[in-house]
């Protein structure tokens, strides 16, 4: 995703968020408080009535520092839901008969809010159970109290569908455009992995061109010098141009699978260097690996990329990335560049001190006129890659 | 290998001295005519029987009876696994022998009871061996296989110890037994033994075919590997 897009959608739903809490607080401040000032000392009492109060107030002003904070309510919403669900219950069984269904239950207007407050990141249906929990236990006295009559029930229905469906409504809204913003944040997202994909893939295909233009200038006058006669395929040296053209053309069939990769390209370029001087490279890559850091990279490249740049003769260069399993069962990647090529002068001597950089061990063996150099990157030997 | 498939086609085990024919499937007349040299100066020379672009050149005389199939892979557009299938399914030896060294493509092969896979940029060391090595059921890994063993990582690989794992590696880099024995501080025998447990560990969790039957049967035999080993 652009970092423009994030931007604008991490602030698009923060505003969201603020918008509901801005209503919840209206509906609390000037809707419900007249109401319960009117009549304070009513049925059950003024410290009820005001100890209820202040129950969704401070819900309010939690929820207001997490906005601020920009953080969820987490594990902590079904806890405070349920809170809340029991003052309203204890409440509802303290008013006296008759009123639940009237204005002197102003709690009922005000709680259902706080499901569209606390559940604003959760699925629409979340939201919908709450409100109806809200509206079972308004419906409690009814149960416990025998069956209310008719005008009662009717101002039942009435405040279920006024003050639940606005509720209902409210967070419908909140979770579409919060859909919205998601939808758009993710198209955006594969817009931009296709540009990078399709910037990618043109820069490949010129560089791949351009080597099939430099492989035809090469090839060229081989195969005419065949053909016609002028070079005689018996000979030592026509035989080695042609297996080294041989082999760079198998690595360019070859290399569609790994487009991009950044490690595979400055070993293909080290290698183009190397059968420029007439030295012919056998390149073979199993298995995959994540993007390597920069320091990761040059540590793994590093010895067997010198090794290549004074190698006579032939080469062969592998790259093999693993998964293995620690002792303590962990996943652990390793990458290993290795190259064995000839190298005249070199003395007989066999096995070289490892040496370790950037978490890359490389291992060096001579053997004869020929030097064996591998260098391994493990992702949990502490380099700036093991993150990953 | 409490339930092992059962054997058919022709007697798995061959003697050893009698004359190895092979047919190669390859839509390229000059690797035809390569392998064709090959074939001549190995020793015992192996006899090619027949060649072609037709997979029906596989299924008919002089091609049906040859001991050991040279099959390249990507003949078509797509890899011919369907095909290769049949083979194994009709108790064929199969090599494959292709110029993709991918290691999902290598390991599907041997899953499905190719006797090995042969990349042709290891053709001149390798393919002549392991046209003999198939003729007898020796196991024959060549490096690339090795790294593409090396290299799995999917859910249902194989567990391969440690030891394993690295004679795999050190055999895919170099090219070279001894130089791997060298470096891992091992005997070549040694080395020779793991890669071959490894190839024996890939036929058990490999398809029901005959050259996993033999394969394992001959390890079995060579006492490389105990029958529990293979269980479950």
């Amino acid at each position: 995703m652009s970092d423009h897009l994030a931007r604008f959608t991490v602030s698009f739903l923060r505003s969201l968020r603020i918008a509901v809490l801005t209503v919840v607080a209206v509906i609390l401040f000037f809707l419900v408080l007249p109401n319960l000032l009117a009549r304070v000392s009513a049925q059950p009492g003024p410290a009820v009535q005001l100890g209820g109060y202040l129950l969704l107030v401070a819900a309010l002003v939690a929820d207001a520092v997490l906005v601020a904070r920009d953080r969820s309510w987490g594990r902590w919403r079904w806890p405070v839901l349920l809170t809340l669900l029991a003052a309203y219950l204890g409440f509802t069984l303290l008013l006296p008969p008759g009123a639940v269904f009237t204005i002197d239950n102003w709690f009922f207007s005000a709680i259902g809010w706080f499901g569209v407050l606390v559940l604003f990141d959760r699925p629409l249906v979340s939201v919908v159970a709450f409100v109806a929990g809200c509206l079972a236990v308004t419906a409690v006295p009814v149960v416990l109290l025998g069956p209310a009559d008719r005008p009662a029930l009717v101002g039942l229905g009435i405040t279920a569908v006024s003050v639940g469906g606005f509720q209902v409504l409210t967070a419908t809204a909140a979770g579409a455009l919060r859909r919205i913003a998601g939808a758009a944040a993710s198209d955006a997202a594969t817009a931009e992995r296709a540009r990078t994909r399709r910037e990618v893939a043109r820069q490949v295909h010129l560089d791949r061109r351009r080597r099939y233009h430099e492989i035809a200038d090469t090839a060229r006058p081989l195969l005419a010098g065949l053909a016609d006669g002028t070079l005689d395929p018996a000979d030592e040296t026509v035989v080695r141009r042609c297996a080294i053209e041989a082999a760079r053309m198998r690595r360019l069939f070859a290399e569609s699978d790994d487009i991009g990769d950044r490690l595979l390209n400055e070993l293909r370029a080290c290698v183009a260097v190397a059968e420029r001087r007439g030295v012919l490279v056998n390149l073979i890559v199993q298995g995959g690996w994540p993007e390597l850091p920069r320091e990761v990279r040059r540590a793994l490249t590093d010895a067997p990329m010198h090794v290549l740049s004074t190698a006579v003769g032939a080469a062969r260069v592998t790259v093999v990335g693993s998964t293995e399993v620690d002792q303590r069962g962990n996943a652990v990647r390793t990458v290993a560049v290795s190259v064995l090529a000839d190298q005249p002068g070199t003395p007989a001597v066999s096995g070289v001190e490892p040496t370790e950089t950037s978490g890359v061990r490389t291992t060096s063996i001579l053997d004869g006129t020929r030097v064996w150099v591998e260098a391994t990157w493990r992702a949990d030997r502490g380099s700036p890659g093991a993150v990953r | 290998m409490a339930s092992g498939p059962r054997i058919t086609g022709r007697s798995p085990v061959r003697a050893e001295s009698s004359r190895i024919t092979a047919v190669i499937l390859d839509d390229h007349p000059a690797i035809v005519a390569g392998v064709r040299a090959w074939c001549g100066q190995a020793d015992p020379p192996i006899e090619l029987v027949d060649a072609g672009d037709q997979i029906s050149r596989l299924w008919t005389e002089p091609g049906a009876s040859a001991d050991v199939v040279v099959f390249d892979l990507h003949l078509g557009r797509q890899p011919l696994f369907r095909e290769l299938a049949r083979l194994v399914d009709a108790g064929r030896q199969v090599v494959v022998y292709s110029q993709r060294a991918d290691g999902p493509t290598a390991r599907e092969c041997v899953r499905l009871g190719a006797f090995t896979y042969l990349t042709k940029a290891e053709g001149h060391q390798h393919l002549v061996p392991a046209i003999q090595a198939a003729a007898r059921n020796v196991p024959y890994t060549p490096p690339a296989l090795s790294g593409a063993f090396y290299a799995d990582d999917g859910p249902d690989r194989p567990a391969l110890s440690n030891a394993e794992r690295e004679t795999l590696r050190a055999w895919f880099e170099s090219d070279s037994k001894r130089l791997a024995a060298h470096k891992l501080h091992l005997s070549v025998k040694t080395v020779e033994t793991y890669i071959e447990r490894v190839r024996i560990k890939y036929a058990n969790a490999g398809r029901p075919a005959r050259t996993k039957a033999a394969l394992l049967e001959r390890a079995i035999q060579d006492g490389l590997v105990h029958p529990d080993e293979l269980a479950g």
